[in-house]
């Protein structure tokens, strides 16, 4: 791969030595700006812990919705062992696979791109066939970051596979946007904050070498009762052996920020749960995150996935459609990007 | 980015330095829909136990910033703007109704009450009763305030003492002119043990020995709450001017007393607008006390409880009316809370002395005796002064002085909350890590040797042998290796560090005989 991927200068050389797992390039929120290729203005990844949450329905439809106001969309399924954006809009079996790209040494991002019949949203669906997809090697998730940091589109929308593993997280907290569904049930919450803090102490441990903290960062995330338990006493820590350095990053963690949707509200109090999550959320570990919506529940929504079809195309004045629309015009908003008409 | 337990009140609440009672009530009640234990929004998120922390924490601030003195105590303890402490002062002046005072003598009644054993509650309220006439009942506001802050300011006050030992009576402030609520107040911030004066009243020449603050008496309201002690030294006898000052003297000395005696304070100050005159009589502990008072006092102050003890001479000037009601024997018992009777202080009727309100202070040790416990009752100076002015001063007075010790009894109340977390002790970078220091962080750390042998499943037997540094007692270095890295962990110290600095420690040792 000779992208010419924006580097971070502060790059985690240490990154892989520190746990001996793979591990991703630091990808920092926000435009690098370097390079001469494109980059996506905004990555939004969308993932949530648990499965059957509607991440993939919350993926296309956000897509179509984003497409419909006049943005070039690029969709990837990097659910890499359920891969079913491509059912979620209708696409049926596509010829050309994310594992095609990741397989083949020379393959270009751009030819593993489908259209999905609806104008400006286009998809790379995820891998298919292939037993061992799921598990990415490192250097394939490398390149495949690298990648999709110089893809170009107005929106890269990253659906995410459920759980909490490193090849999902690195995804989700290169975007500008971390997209976090839940759902007002328990167990949806539960992992949802099992992700969220997973998603912190990764990019904790992709800062730590700046910073010497690669022990504390591992004793946090092995954590036993006594020792560190959250955000706070890590930086309390750092705070003490280098105070500058913690200010820092106290800043880069505040500066990535999770986007919560609530998914399948069906009753008054559920619309309230992001609000509850969020500032449950902020009183413990103090990172914002913001709530950008609840969809309710809505049989539509299911009878689109039957019909295979986005419900925003098939019911867009289906209340869940709309409140997609709502989340997107917010994404919009906290972009700064003017919000088009929609058509 | 704050972890909760260092958040402000008003962190804490989500409302804005400005909030109104409303507001605070308001965005409580959400707040604990929304940290309920069966709330989803905290399912999984963190222990039950830091919630339950938090829920504790949220009630403290909403009862706080829910009375305004305390309030205003605790906004000026956070350095905001006076602006609203100006505001809240004024407010309840203009109004002198009945309602502050009769809400201040209540709230002194029921301190007396709280703070004294149960016979000295009788002697109490037989004095009140007695002496001054038993105003009318307040009615119901007055009560249920009453019973409020009997209930929970003394429940609360007492629970955070208990673990501190502060050994110490108590102070009172002074109340200041309304003029000079400014200049007193940051007096008493300054020292807590100070008792700012009003200058304005002609009263009292107070002997101002207490160097460092001014301390005046005010005429009317000033509460002085001496460790007191049978053995205290003459020469500091205390004296409340118009005020009484609670003693508490333990006869042992016993921690017990010192919240009796901070109960007092808080009470005294958590009741808005004290009045002016009603001095809080703190029973003093008889004579049966015998031990040290003067230990009692240094430790006081020590640990920062605002202590008067400078607060000196008497008034002799006052008219004083002093009743010494028998001095309640045993100040140990835990108070009682019973909505005592109301001493009441009915500001308006300047008329006869004794229907001020005096609470008279069950007097003291023998040995100070004659300086002591003279409770003159305010009002009676008042009165024989410019009654008018001065008795309009008085409420005044009295809200500043009901100030003073709401800052006292927050002082504490921050005091201890900021020493929650016990700190390590400094460990150097190149500190070796032997059984002396392991047992120091431990004892830091507040656990015992059976909780860490119950966490970390050692053995009690090797945690002894490690912290005494029986190296030859010890496991071969295999097994002490994991012991020291699960010890270390359970310390919070780095594991690595550890056992490498104590396998040195032990090889050399024991490589040695």
């Amino acid at each position: 791969m000779r992208l010419p991927m924006s580097k971070p200068s502060r790059a985690p050389q240490a990154d892989a030595r520190a746990l001996g797992s793979p591990s991703s390039e630091p990808v920092h929120a926000g435009p690098p700006g370097l390079g001469r290729r494109e980059r996506p203005r905004r990555i939004i990844a969308v993932g949530g812990g648990k499965g059957g949450i509607g991440k993939s329905m919350v993926s296309a439809n956000l897509g179509v919705a984003l497409a419909q106001s006049g943005l070039n969309v690029l969709l990837v399924d990097a659910d890499l062992g359920g891969a079913n954006l491509h059912t979620c809009l209708g696409v049926g079996q596509p010829e050309a696979t994310l594992s095609d790209f990741l397989r083949r040494n020379k393959a270009r991002l751009e030819d593993v791109i489908v259209p999905t019949g609806v104008p400006r949203l286009s998809l790379i669906a995820g891998a298919q066939d292939a037993l061992d997809a799921a598990n990415l090697k490192y250097a394939q998730k490398q390149k495949l970051l690298k990648t999709l940091l110089g893809a170009q589109a107005d929106y890269l929308i990253l659906d995410l596979g459920a759980g909490t593993s490193f090849n999902t997280i690195d995804f989700f907290i290169m975007a500008d946007h971390g997209l976090l569904v839940v759902l007002p049930e328990p167990t949806s919450v539960e992992n949802a904050y099992r992700f969220a803090k997973a998603a912190f102490f990764r990019r904790l441990q992709q800062m730590e070498s700046q910073y010497g903290i690669q022990d504390l960062v591992d004793s946090a995330l092995t954590t036993r009762e006594g020792s560190l338990r959250t955000l706070h006493d890590v930086l309390e820590q750092v705070r003490r052996k280098d105070p500058v350095g913690a200010e820092r990053l106290e800043r880069e963690l505040a500066a990535f920020r999770i986007r919560l949707v609530v998914n399948q509200a069906r009753t008054d109090a559920d619309l309230n749960v992001g609000t509850a999550v969020a500032s449950a959320w902020k009183k413990f570990f103090g990172i914002d995150m913001d709530d950008l919506g609840a969809i309710r529940y809505d049989d539509e929504a299911w009878r689109a996935v039957r019909k295979r079809r986005p419900v925003l195309i098939e019911r867009p004045d289906s209340p869940a459609a709309l409140a997609i629309q709502r989340i997107a015009s917010r994404l919009l908003a906290i972009d700064g990007t003017p919000i088009p008409a929609t058509p | 980015m704050k972890p909760f337990a260092q958040q402000t009140y008003y962190e804490l609440l989500e409302v804005p330095v400005t909030a109104q009672m409303e507001e605070i009530h308001a965005a409580y009640s959400r707040l604990m829909e929304l940290y309920a234990p069966d709330s989803i929004a905290v399912y999984a998120l963190v222990d039950a136990d830091q919630v339950d922390a938090l829920r504790a924490r949220m009630t403290e601030a909403m009862e706080i910033l829910t009375d305004a003195d305390l309030r205003v105590e605790y906004d000026k303890d956070l350095g905001l703007p006076a602006r609203k402490v100006a505001e809240a002062v004024t407010v309840p002046v203009p109004v002198p109704e009945v309602g502050p005072t009769q809400r201040a003598a209540e709230a002194l009644a029921s301190a007396v009450e709280a703070s004294a054993s149960p016979s000295p509650v009788a002697t109490a309220e037989a004095a009140g009763k007695g002496t001054e006439e038993p105003e009318p009942e307040p009615s119901g506001p007055a009560a249920f305030r009453a019973s409020f802050v009997s209930g929970y300011s003394l429940s609360y006050v007492t629970s955070s003492l208990q673990t501190a030992p502060f050994g110490g009576g108590f102070v009172g402030m002074p109340a200041a002119g309304r003029m000079d609520a400014g200049a007193a107040s940051p007096a008493a911030e300054s020292s807590w043990s100070a008792a700012p004066v009003a200058t304005d009243s002609p009263t009292v020449d107070a002997g101002a020995e207490s160097n460092a603050a001014a301390v005046t008496v005010a005429a009317p309201a000033s509460v002085v709450a001496e460790a007191p002690s049978p053995a205290a030294p003459s020469s500091e006898s205390p004296v409340a001017a118009p005020v009484v000052s609670g003693t508490a003297t333990p006869s042992n000395g016993s921690p017990v007393v010192a919240a009796v005696a901070t109960t007092v304070q808080l009470e005294a100050s958590s009741p808005a607008a004290p009045s002016s005159e009603s001095p809080v009589a703190a029973p003093s502990p008889s004579d049966t006390a015998s031990p040290s008072t003067v230990d009692a006092s240094a430790e006081a102050q020590a640990a920062q409880s605002p202590v008067a003890t400078e607060p000196e001479p008497a008034v002799p000037e006052e008219p004083v009316v002093a009743q010494a009601p028998p001095a309640p024997s045993l100040v140990e018992d835990t108070p009682v809370p019973s909505v005592a009777p109301q001493p009441p202080v009915t500001e308006p009727e300047p008329p006869e002395p004794p229907s001020t309100s005096i609470v008279v202070s069950p007097t003291p040790s023998r040995s100070t005796g004659t300086s002591r416990p003279t409770t003159s009752p305010a009002g009676a100076s008042a009165q024989t002064r410019s009654p008018g002015r001065q008795l309009s001063d008085a409420q005044v007075l009295a809200q500043d002085a009901a100030i003073a010790t709401a800052e006292a009894a927050m002082a504490q109340v921050s005091a201890r909350v900021r020493e929650v977390r016990p700190r390590l002790p400094d460990i150097p970078a190149d500190a070796e890590f032997n059984g002396e220091l392991l047992r120091r962080v431990r004892e830091t750390r507040g656990f015992t040797l059976h909780q860490v042998a119950d966490r970390t499943r050692i053995s009690l037997r090797h945690l002894e042998n490690v912290e005494a540094d029986r190296y030859t007692l010890l496991p071969p270095p295999v097994y002490l290796r994991g012991i020291l890295m699960n010890l270390a962990r359970e310390l919070g110290l780095d594991p690595l560090r550890v056992s490498r600095s104590y396998l040195g420690l032990a090889s050399e040792k024991s490589g040695k005989k």
